[in-house]
């Protein structure tokens, strides 16, 4: 089973819309404990990325990846500009060249992905951050391929331990990004950045899932 | 130049911090702003991609320092870092000072051409004079700089007085002083044009400020020395910044005119810068040459020190140049010099060679010329024609160390009489030429505010400066007539011209001898006694003052200047240095040297005083020095060196018994022996007396004159002992009235003593330049008056219209007066029926 060009494509648009969608969701999120901006961040970030993807439509997945990570750093605006920018570059760097990913190319990507999430915010688990969500996600996944499980098994598992994940932000205070300034007070409130990072994973499990033909 | 990009969420508020950093220091800075998104809705956010951009924009090969707001701002900073190649990447640093401050400091010190290491260090101290501001200690202080140790920091605002402003020669005795304290972290503000605030420690930094007259500074000071760093700072303030009130050059604020502008028939004409008329032939003055070469080397350590010899051996020259000077003028001209030692030493000229030599691999002497081009190019920058002149001084400095590491070739000195011609001329090249051979100077840059036109100015020589290039054209030994008060020079002149302006020259010496002989008259009452006036001085500059004032002598000269302000004593070739000008100036009058009178209240590091309770009553002045006697000794060397030149005689301040009198004048007879055993001059006899100031010395006059040459009464603490009540403390100050018959009724009794034993007693206070006081004294039988300068013309014309045989009567009534006011009345009433 792999993951087709088209299917990378598929889930990066499937994101733009689950953002849409829950972009006034992640900003009341943000407006808790950050700037208020998470959501119409994203949002502006992946709107940009949209208009990009016909550019890049022909090329590998590796530069497809590169090229939304690109984009969202220079539109993006908060710390989830780098971020996610860098987590996409990573993405693109591990699939340079790629027409299609095997399970174990996805998780080898992911593993690069989330790496540079943590080597660019120095962010540890605990810190109230995205990285709450991904390395349990990065974890789920390596555990189920370890496992023999199969692609869409593995990235519910990885979805499901992003969301758990994510919960488990809720009671923390916050040690990194704008919601550290409120130390105490950032308890009690879900982080909006690992609420989009289960976004993003969930999106990939909804996407690559289901098999529409994208995922053979 | 280190670059400086500014990021933040904002792009207005990158810009507002960018033109405020730019606003300081001036718009050669690199410097970028970024901020926002390059969206049309402009979002607030950061974008790695613009930053990258911003920062290859400004790049500097000298570095580059990154100020930054929060959160992406870093992230993505950092990232736009890994997009540039490592060796761009490797002299980039991000720095998390506040933006606006971190700024501010950062533009400044790198236009100073400060080193990346410096404008780092820089910026992150720029909270600390907020923080002071505020009252607080900034928390991270000791982590910033070890070296600063924490305690409260302190403030001190006052007012600029000096006529120019804190330019060279003031703001290097404010460097060097704050220099002193090294427990102080001392910064300094110009509040009135809202700059700074600064390092009170680098010459450059201070500078920048442009302090000009009328203008508020805020000086801060924080650490274990900051009370004593401030306290010196403010007694400098007081002083002046140990600037005289020199004449007012012709033209304020012109700094070079190098354009030839004709005048009169065949004359050119230049600035005005030293009066004087001279005829003679020229001298060219060829300035040394020098070629600087640039190349590589592979040995930057041995360069480095090659550099560093070069500078000791400019140190070494300047001091020479200076002591020079001293001899011949005033310690405040000889400072000129002491912004030169400083500029030496300054952080902003070695920190830049050292990198370019040690980075870089280039050579000492393109590296060090690198540096002071930068240097003097920041002052050239600045909106002040002053400190642009400033500029100069930087490349004099810079010069003379590229000649001793270059071995270029020095100029050829002067050997024969006549009117030196040059471009310009550095203060150095000035001290360098022999006075008895220099009959005036023409340059034809440079203007009336240049160091060695203000050296001009003290030597006396007549001087024009600015004459154009068309002066160059001038060959050597070409006769020259030259009238230094109107700037005209006339090559070979016209012999009625020339006739004319010899006998006009003729004209005014005689005036001035006339003048000067009329004030310099005696002054001697109607029926015949003569009165000594004399002056009080504090300086060298105001032995000169005092002599044009008509003063006979100097009554009491205050060395406390000598001593204060500084770390450590001053040691004998120094103070001798100081009293023989002094002397030297008074052209044979002479002078009586008071040994130090410091206490509690002048606290000097190197003698360990300590505050007191009451320092008017403690440990101070001939006290401290007869439990020093080594030190002591040093000062009492210096005077018997002076002695031995010129009519120098000697007092111990704050004498009380005989036992202390004893110890002094013994000290004094040690200090004379080992000058001798030195195989150095003394003096065949030295006159020496006592201040009398304690009311038990007063008492106990007949007893000491029996062993002293002479009484010298100090009336101002004279009169605050006797009537116990300091003249600093409102509410009691009108009983320290030296008009209360108490006073008066001691002065007569010590002048009774004196005179008994043949010796005699002057008056040295402001009571003796008063007015009203003069006929008491005279009539108290007071030989000497001393004053300040200003006060003598007076004083000495009521001495003139005093009948001396028929004051009896007015002194038996103040001395039976009841109040100070009474005795006023009588003063009044005799000076009236004098007339
Ligand atoms: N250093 C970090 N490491 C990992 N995640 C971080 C870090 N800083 C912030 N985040 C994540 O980013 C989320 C906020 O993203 P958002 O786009 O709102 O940025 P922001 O905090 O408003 O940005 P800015 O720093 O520009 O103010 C947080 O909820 C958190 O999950
Ligand atoms: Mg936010």
């Amino acid at each position: 089973m792999t993951i087709s060009r088209d299917a990378v494509v598929d889930w990066i648009k499937a994101f733009a819309d689950v953002i849409a969608v829950n972009k006034d969701y992640l900003t009341e999120l943000d407006a808790a404990i950050g700037d208020a901006d998470h959501g119409a961040n994203m949002h502006r970030g992946f709107q940009a990325v949209l208009t990009k993807l016909p550019t890049v439509a022909d090329k590998d997945i590796g530069t497809l990846f590169k090229t939304v990570g690109m984009t969202l750093v220079s539109t993006v605006g908060g710390a989830a500009g780098p971020l996610y920018g860098t987590f996409f570059i990573q993405l693109g760097s591990a699939t340079t060249g790629k027409l299609e990913l095997t399970m174990a190319d996805w998780q080898a990507a992911l593993e690069a992905g989330v790496n540079g999430v943590v080597m660019r915010g120095k962010a540890n688990p605990g810190d109230k951050t995205m990285v709450d969500a991904l390395i349990p996600a990065l974890g789920a996944f390596k555990a189920a391929s370890a496992s023999n499980a199969a692609l869409p098994a593995a990235l519910r598992d990885a979805a499901q331990a992003a969301e758990q994940g994510m919960l488990a932000t809720t009671p923390w205070v916050a040690r990194k990004g704008r919601a550290s300034y409120l130390g105490e007070r950032s308890a009690g409130h879900q982080d909006p950045g690992a609420t989009s990072s289960h976004l993003l994973l969930k999106a990939a499990a909804d996407t690559w899932a289901d098999n529409s033909g994208n995922v053979g | 130049m280190v670059a400086i990009v500014i990021v933040s969420h904002s792009a207005r508020l990158a810009q507002g911090a960018a033109e405020l950093a730019r606003g300081m220091a001036g718009p050669d800075v690199p410097l970028a702003a970024v901020g926002g998104l390059d969206l049309p809705d402009q979002p607030l956010g950061t974008d790695a991609a613009l930053i990258q951009k911003a920062i290859e924009s400004v790049y500097q090969p000298d570095g580059v320092v990154v100020l930054m707001d929060l959160g992406s701002a870093i992230l993505s900073t950092e990232m736009a870092l890994e997009a540039l190649p490592p060796e761009q990447r490797e002299r980039i640093a991000l720095c998390e000072a506040p933006l606006v401050e971190g700024a501010l400091a950062a533009a400044v010190q790198s236009r100073l051409g400060a080193s990346l290491a410096q404008v780092l260090a820089e910026a992150r101290g720029a909270l600390a004079p907020k923080a002071a501001q505020l009252g607080l200690v900034p928390p991270d202080q000791s982590a910033v700089t070890a070296a600063v140790p924490a305690g409260p920091a302190l403030t001190l605002e006052l007012a600029v007085r000096n006529r120019l402003g804190l330019h060279a020669r003031p703001a290097a005795r404010l460097v060097q002083t704050a220099g002193q304290f090294a427990g102080a972290d001392v910064h300094l503000r110009n509040v009135t044009a809202g700059r700074g605030p600064v390092s009170a420690k680098s010459i450059n930094a201070v500078a920048t400020l442009g302090v000009r007259q009328g203008q508020i500074v805020e000086i801060t000071a924080a650490g274990l020395e900051a009370e004593a760093a401030l306290a010196a700072l403010q007694r400098l303030a007081d002083d002046n910044f140990g600037d005289v009130d020199e004449p007012a050059p012709p033209a304020e604020r012109v700094v070079a005119r190098p354009t030839v502008t004709s005048g009169e028939a065949g004359s050119l004409l230049g600035l005005p810068v030293s009066p004087g008329i001279a005829l003679g032939p020229a001298r060219l003055f060829q300035p040394a040459v020098l070629a600087i070469p640039t190349h590589r080397i592979d040995n930057p350590q041995a360069e480095w020190d090659r550099l560093l010899a070069a500078l000791e051996r400019t140190r070494a020259q300047i001091q020479a140049a200076r002591t020079a000077v001293a001899q011949r003028t005033d310690r405040y001209a000889a400072a000129i010099f002491d912004a030169h030692l400083l500029f030496l030493d300054d952080e902003a000229l070695r920190g830049p060679a050292r990198a370019a030599i040690f980075d870089e691999r280039l050579n000492a002497a393109a590296a060090w010329q690198r540096a002071v081009d930068s240097v003097s190019a920041a002052y050239q920058a600045l909106d002040d024609d002053y400190l642009r002149v400033r500029a100069a001084d930087v490349a004099d400095v810079g010069r003379q160390a590229l000649l001793n590491l270059s071995n270029g070739h020095s100029p050829a000195p002067l050997t024969q009489a006549g009117i030196v011609v040059a471009g310009d001329l550095s203060p150095a090249d000035m001290a360098a030429l022999d006075p008895s051979l220099v009959m005036g100077v023409c340059t034809a840059y440079g203007g009336p505010t240049s160091h060695a036109a203000i050296l001009a100015r003290t030597l006396g020589v007549p001087a024009v400066a600015g004459l154009g290039p068309g002066l160059l054209a001038v060959a050597e030994g070409t006769v020259l007539l030259m009238d230094g008060a109107t700037g005209q020079v006339w090559p070979e002149p016209a012999a009625a011209l020339a006739a004319d302006y010899v006998r006009r020259a003729e004209a005014e010496r005689s005036t001035k001898a006339a003048a000067l002989a009329a004030s310099a008259a005696p002054a001697v009452t109607r029926d015949g006694r003569r009165i000594e006036i004399a002056a009080n001085i504090g300086s060298v500059a105001d032995a000169q003052a005092a002599l044009a004032a008509g003063a006979e002598g100097v009554g009491l000269f205050r060395t406390e200047f000598v001593f204060l302000d500084r770390r450590a004593a001053p040691d004998e070739e120094e103070q001798y240095a100081i009293y023989r000008a002094a002397a030297a100036g008074l052209e044979g009058r002479p002078v009586i040297i008071r040994t130090l009178d410091a206490g509690g209240d002048k606290p000097l590091p190197y003698l360990d005083l300590g505050p007191e309770a009451n320092p008017f009553l403690g440990w101070r002045a001939v006290r401290v020095c007869l439990d020093r006697p080594e030190f002591f000794k040093v000062q009492l060397r210096a005077i018997v060196r002076a002695a031995a030149e010129f009519p120098v005689r000697v007092m111990f301040p704050m004498v009380a018994t005989l036992g202390e009198w004893r110890q002094a004048r013994d000290l004094l007879a040690e200090a004379r022996a080992e000058t001798a055993a030195r195989g150095l001059p003394v003096p065949a006899s030295l006159e020496t007396g006592i201040m009398i100031e304690i009311p038990a010395a007063a008492l106990r006059a007949k007893q000491f004159a029996a062993e002293v040459d002479f009484f010298s009464i100090g009336t101002n603490d004279l009169t605050q002992y006797v009537m116990a009540a300091e003249r600093g403390n409102p509410r009691v100050a009108a009983l320290a009235d030296s008009f209360h018959p108490a006073v008066l009724d001691l002065i007569g009794r010590v002048a009774q003593a004196a005179h008994g034993l043949g010796k005699w007693a002057g008056v040295c206070g402001e009571f003796a330049g008063d007015p009203l006081a003069v006929p008491l004294l005279v009539g108290l039988g007071i030989d000497e008056l001393s004053m300040s300068a200003p006060a003598i013309p007076r004083a000495k014309a009521i001495v003139r219209d005093l009948e001396a045989g028929r004051l009896g009567d007015l002194v038996e009534r103040a001395l039976a007066a009841e109040t100070a006011a009474d005795v006023r009345a009588l003063a009044r009433q005799a000076v009236r029926s004098n007339p």
